[in-house]
């Protein structure tokens, strides 16, 4: 079957079809059901410097359409990356992008200069809009000569293509213009969104930290609006994220304006959904005959 | 592990709102060890459930595994409404299992509630090891109680509390386990709970609310029983990916049960 590879700006995929940062581990651990060198790319779990345990009480709760997390970015850090996940990864023949976190600009250097070196790394998407975690995240996000700062610092230390991924919750289109004029290659949009939830027999928080991320289905529409302004308004390559479940979802993405899309989600609830996705997505592109991935924006 | 989609060989309603599913198995998967799960996929809803293994076994060659479970959501209602011939969407075995010891010969079990589920499995399983089997079942309410002819033939002793009263002892399976242990141990009076064999190095096995599971462990461990127990905590995934499904130590360690769970060791959670 023939392959759609796409370009944004500098990064190559051979489809369309990436799995989003913190559904996927590292990769490795979806090899017991399918091959996922298929995958037009891989995005690891977000990396921070030191090791992160993640947040006490509750994390996950599934809602009519979706679920909240409040995971708290639990990861082994750059040290456990490259001794413990790096020669894991090395035969996954596909694009593999490393997620980036910080809880301040230096450490998201920190974290790039330890990677720029690898060569398994293809490239890099910094998260600067984590709902879940008390520094960084979200409140880096909102500062945007900081984040500013942040790209360009970025920019000039690491030569292989560069994501930054966006949240509803932020000022995404001025953010997605300081990308452009920074020289970023695309943007992901969007992150899980802020999210409330209430256990009312204890009358407390449901997570320890109040809130949490929303992700799956019900979250696409909103999804779907900020790739659309965003892609119309901006002119950086975005990348679509949120309750993709069916290639149908994926194809609203494209149309709407995303170059690629994420699977998040999806992967939870079925283990082979990106493959199924994918197979599909090819299917139907083929039966359309549509020859390239710009013929579907509206 | 796999992802795979399973026939309905057989669903029984039983009392007390549980449901007794058998799926025929198959073979290019991994044979299930007592106290792993599965997660098995729903119509309706998002996330798949994570259910233990209530038992494997094999009929004229062919494997079934079957889950036991009781209906108290969306997911589980869905799950009950499956026939027989339908398929189910599960992947599994997942997670560490309760271990089985070659050199040991007695095994104390505490069941409360659901917690009768992955030890079923186990009480088959260590009665084909010849173990001396003393189970303590605890339920709520007298129809709960799932098994009873099964586990009699089993088991060397089945001691039932039901906080109802209408079989076994009324009350909680913990006060009836603290008072049979404490008596054994303490006064070490004939004719005990165990016979001279029994009484070398028993294993005990928990599963149940985790309150229960707590007091049986004060118990167990007081006395230097190796006690082993099975905890769940809400999962999106079950491969190890979304670190949802997370319990914290006595310690403030934690654990996710579908990689370092579901069975810990008592004494090293409760840092007894």
């Amino acid at each position: 079957m023939k392959d759609f590879n796409v370009n944004l700006s500098n990064l190559s995929l051979k489809n369309p079809i990436m799995v989003a940062s913190g559904t996927f581990g590292f990769g490795f651990e979806y090899r017991d059901f399918y091959d996922t060198s298929i995958l037009g790319a891989i995005v690891s779990k977000g990396i921070s410097l030191g090791p992160k345990q993640g947040n006490y009480g509750n994390r996950i709760l599934e809602i009519k359409g979706g679920i909240i997390n409040s995971i708290g970015l639990e990861n082994p850090g750059i040290d456990g990356f490259v001794s413990d996940i790096l020669p894991r990864i090395e035969d996954i023949e596909t694009t593999y992008i490393v997620n980036v976190l910080g809880s301040d600009s230096e450490e998201y250097i920190n974290v790039v200069s330890r990677l720029k070196d690898i060569p398994r790394v293809d490239g890099i998407e910094v998260n600067i809009s984590c709902p879940n975690v008390k520094s960084g995240g979200l409140s880096f996000g909102r500062d945007l000569n900081q984040t500013r700062e942040l790209a360009r610092s970025i920019r000039e230390i690491f030569p292989k293509p560069i994501i930054f991924k966006l949240s509803a919750d932020l000022p995404y289109i001025e953010l997605a213009k300081i990308m452009r004029d920074e020289g970023i290659d695309a943007v992901t949009c969007i992150n899980t969104i802020q999210s409330l939830a209430i256990d009312i027999d204890r009358k407390e928080f449901y997570f320890k930290n109040i809130y949490g991320g929303l992700s799956g289905p019900a979250m696409k529409p909103v999804a779907l609006r900020v790739v659309y302004q965003v892609s119309k308004e901006v002119g950086i390559p975005v990348i679509g994220c949120g309750g993709i479940m069916s290639y149908r979802d994926v194809i609203e993405f494209l149309m709407a304006g995303a170059t690629a899309v994420q699977i998040g989600t999806a992967n939870f609830c079925k283990p082979d959904s990106a493959y199924r996705i994918l197979e599909d997505t090819l299917l139907y592109l083929q039966r359309k005959r549509i020859s390239s991935l710009e013929e579907l924006r509206i | 592990m796999k992802q795979n989609n399973l026939k309905v060989a057989h669903i029984r309603h039983l009392k007390g709102d549980y449901v007794h599913l058998t799926l025929t198995y198959d073979e290019s998967m991994e044979i299930p060890k007592p106290g792993q799960f599965f997660m098995l996929k729903t119509e309706t809803t998002l996330i798949a459930r994570p259910i233990s293994v209530h038992n494997f076994f094999y009929v004229l060659k062919k494997g079934y595994v079957e889950f036991l479970f009781k209906v108290v959501g969306e997911g589980t209602y869905d799950l009950s409404k499956k026939t027989k011939g339908d398929t189910i969407t599960l992947w599994g075995p997942i997670g560490n299992h309760f271990p089985v010891f070659e050199d040991r010969k007695t095994a104390l079990l505490v069941a409360g509630g659901r917690g009768i589920a992955p030890l079923f499995y186990l009480t088959t399983t260590l009665f084909e090891k010849g173990y001396d089997i003393y189970l303590f079942y605890g339920v709520k309410e007298s129809e709960e109680l799932v098994h009873l002819l099964r586990l009699k033939n089993l088991c060397k002793k089945l001691f039932i509390t039901t906080e109802d009263g209408k079989k076994g002892k009324k009350g909680f399976i913990t006060s009836l386990f603290s008072d049979s242990i404490s008596q054994y141990f303490d006064t070490r009076e004939q004719p005990s709970l165990f016979d001279e064999r029994s009484a070398q190095s028993p294993v005990c096995y928990v599963c149940g609310p985790d309150i229960m599971i707590e007091r049986v462990c004060e118990i167990s461990l007081k006395h230097d029983i190796e006690t082993y127990i099975s905890l769940e905590a809400r999962m999106a995934c079950g491969t190890g990916v979304c670190l949802g499904c997370t319990v914290e130590t006595a310690g403030g360690r934690i654990y996710h049960i579908c990689k370092e769970g579901p069975i810990f060791n008592a004494k090293e959670f409760y840092c007894l």
